[in-house]
């Protein structure tokens, strides 16, 4: 009888945080989708975001995977009001503007996509199959995902 | 029998007592040494005495004069550091680097023009890196801090790097890297004599600050570019800065006629020295704002104090309030810390004791954009909450001081 309980909280507390991550991932999507509503989310797809109110030590790393991942079934998305300051950065940096998705309403930061540091998620079938902040640390392991 | 047993207890006794003198004295000893090395760690900071209440009898009341530049396409509508000078032909300038960028655009006060763009290189020979913030020495030697060189960069009105200060192969005991010196928080590059003093982020979070006492940290860095030589001034945070929580460890500083002054981002206390080792130590609180008071992320901002900076044409400090913030829909924090919806100005004569503090509308004016000319305080209008705000126009509005 014990055990019988404590299987059903299990599957209880385990389905919660199930449906937790599912809707989670489903408001990430549609926000995506929001910002991007050509893009083929059946497909696998990178979706890149870099926000620029951190410092640059915060985004240095992430803006370097730019041309690794700028490609017509991938997204780039720079949340900023200032969308200027986006554009002469990406000039600075001979990056192609027409990549990138401003999000000048930040709402990839309102709906918790990300927070000061960038962050890179791999897609498929409108699901998130990989999902990491950028950082110094974390490179390897990206670049090693991003080749596979 | 029993007179030998008194005569040892007594013997023992006085041994006792001799070996508690000797403790005694070693213990007086050693406060002694405690005292003399806790005096050695920080220089001396007298408390102001704050008896008699502020008066209240002065405001800053909005004048109709407005000034506006046309921004090209290239500028930034975001005011990060911005510096008002005066060239020995009364020419009036403002210089205000465009966004975060290497940019420095040069406006005619006057004739309300772009004169000039400074574009500094990040890389390359004549690169300074990522600059962080800079001091207007003249039209055409202008001071860069930079966030990972340890250097001091001179550059012209071209943004050719002239000379460098290399502070990096000075003598010294603290690994100096001032690379946070900025204007955002009137973090200022102050010069005295030979010597240039650079204020630096300590930077400690939530994850490490008990590793630290407050008194204990150090933020502004010496150069004695005669004596190629490099320290840190023995000066701390309030010794309860941390007492009811955790607090940033974010602060001000400048020198105004010789004299140095700390702003306490976080704390009611504002520092103030003549030789930088006797401070004297100032609460200066808002009437509208408890600092002190955290906030979660979630629910919104707590107040600090952005910014304390002196007003040469009327002998009176600023010091800038962001007042508490609640969480609004469609901002998210780093609108809250840009552009609050609510922040006063303090007023304080020149011996900084208040005499006024005035609240401002909100999603109005840009409180990080701002400078001081002869006619007044000019605060930018350009804050995207505002209606009337173009990304095209940076706009001031002045501020006058009178007395009520």
């Amino acid at each position: 009888m014990k055990n019988i309980l404590f299987l059903l909280v299990s599957c209880f507390i385990l389905s919660c945080n199930n449906t937790e991550t599912r809707n989670e991932h489903r408001k990430i999507i549609e926000t995506i989708k929001e910002l991007s509503p050509n893009t083929n989310f059946s497909k696998q797809c990178i979706v890149l975001i870099i926000p620029f109110d951190g410092c640059s030590s915060c985004f240095d790393e992430a803006v370097h995977l730019i041309p690794e991942v700028s490609d017509k079934q991938n997204v780039i998305i720079m949340p900023n009001r200032h969308k200027r300051r986006i554009y002469n950065f990406l000039n600075d940096f001979d990056l192609d503007t027409d990549e990138v998705v401003i999000d000048t309403m930040q709402i990839t930061v309102e709906n918790n996509l990300v927070n000061i540091n960038p962050v890179i998620f791999i897609m498929e079938n409108e699901e998130i199959k990989y999902r990491k902040i950028i950082e110094h640390s974390n490179m390897e392991e990206i670049r090693s995902m991003l080749s596979k | 029998m029993s007179k030998l047993k008194w005569f040892k207890g007594c013997l023992r006794g006085s041994l006792l007592l001799k070996r508690n003198v000797i403790t005694g004295q070693s213990l007086l000893l050693l406060f002694v040494v405690f005292l003399i090395s806790c005096n050695a760690k920080n220089d001396t900071v007298k408390i102001k005495d704050n008896s008699k209440p502020p008066l209240y009898n002065v405001e800053l009341k909005k004048n109709e004069q407005r000034l506006t530049f046309e921004l090209n396409s290239q500028i930034v509508n975001q005011s990060v550091c911005l510096i008002p000078y005066v060239a020995p032909d009364s020419t009036r300038y403002l210089f205000y680097r465009s966004g975060h960028s290497n940019n420095i655009c040069v406006f005619n006060i006057d004739a309300e023009k772009l004169t000039n763009t400074i574009k500094l290189d990040n890389r390359g020979s004549n690169g300074v890196g990522s600059i962080k913030g800079f001091e207007v020495i003249s039209y055409d030697s202008i001071y860069i801090t930079s966030a990972f060189r340890r250097k001091l960069f001179l550059v012209n009105q071209q943004g050719k790097v002239i000379s460098s200060i290399d502070y990096s192969s000075y003598k010294q005991e603290y690994h100096i890297h001032a690379g946070t010196s900025r204007t955002l928080e009137n973090m200022r590059v102050g010069f005295k004599g030979s010597k240039i003093y650079l204020p630096f982020y300590p930077g400690y979070d939530k994850g490490n600050y008990h590793t630290i006492a407050p008194e204990d940290i150090r933020f502004i860095a010496e150069l004695d570019t005669l004596g190629k030589t490099a320290k840190t001034l023995n000066i701390g945070f309030p010794r309860n800065y941390w007492e009811d929580d955790f607090y940033p460890s974010s602060f001000g500083f400048f020198i105004e006629n010789g004299c140095f002054y700390i702003n306490y981002i976080y704390d009611n206390t504002v520092l103030s020295s003549i030789d930088s080792k006797n401070w004297v130590s100032t609460e200066i609180p808002s009437k509208y704002a408890n600092v002190k008071k955290t906030i979660p992320r979630e629910k919104g901002l707590g107040a600090n104090y952005t910014r304390l900076v002196f007003d040469p044409f009327r002998n009176v400090f600023y010091r800038f309030v962001r007042h508490e913030q609640k969480k609004i829909k469609n901002r998210i924090h780093t609108d809250l810390v840009r552009h609050p919806q609510r922040f006063s100005i303090i007023i304080l004569n020149k011996d900084l004791n208040i005499i006024g503090e005035t609240n401002f509308p909100p999603d109005t004016y840009d409180p990080n954009g701002f400078f001081i000319a002869k006619e007044g305080l000019y605060l930018s209008r350009s804050n995207p909450f505002n209606p009337e705000y173009d990304v095209n126009v940076l706009e001031f509005q002045l501020f006058n001081l009178f007395e009520k």
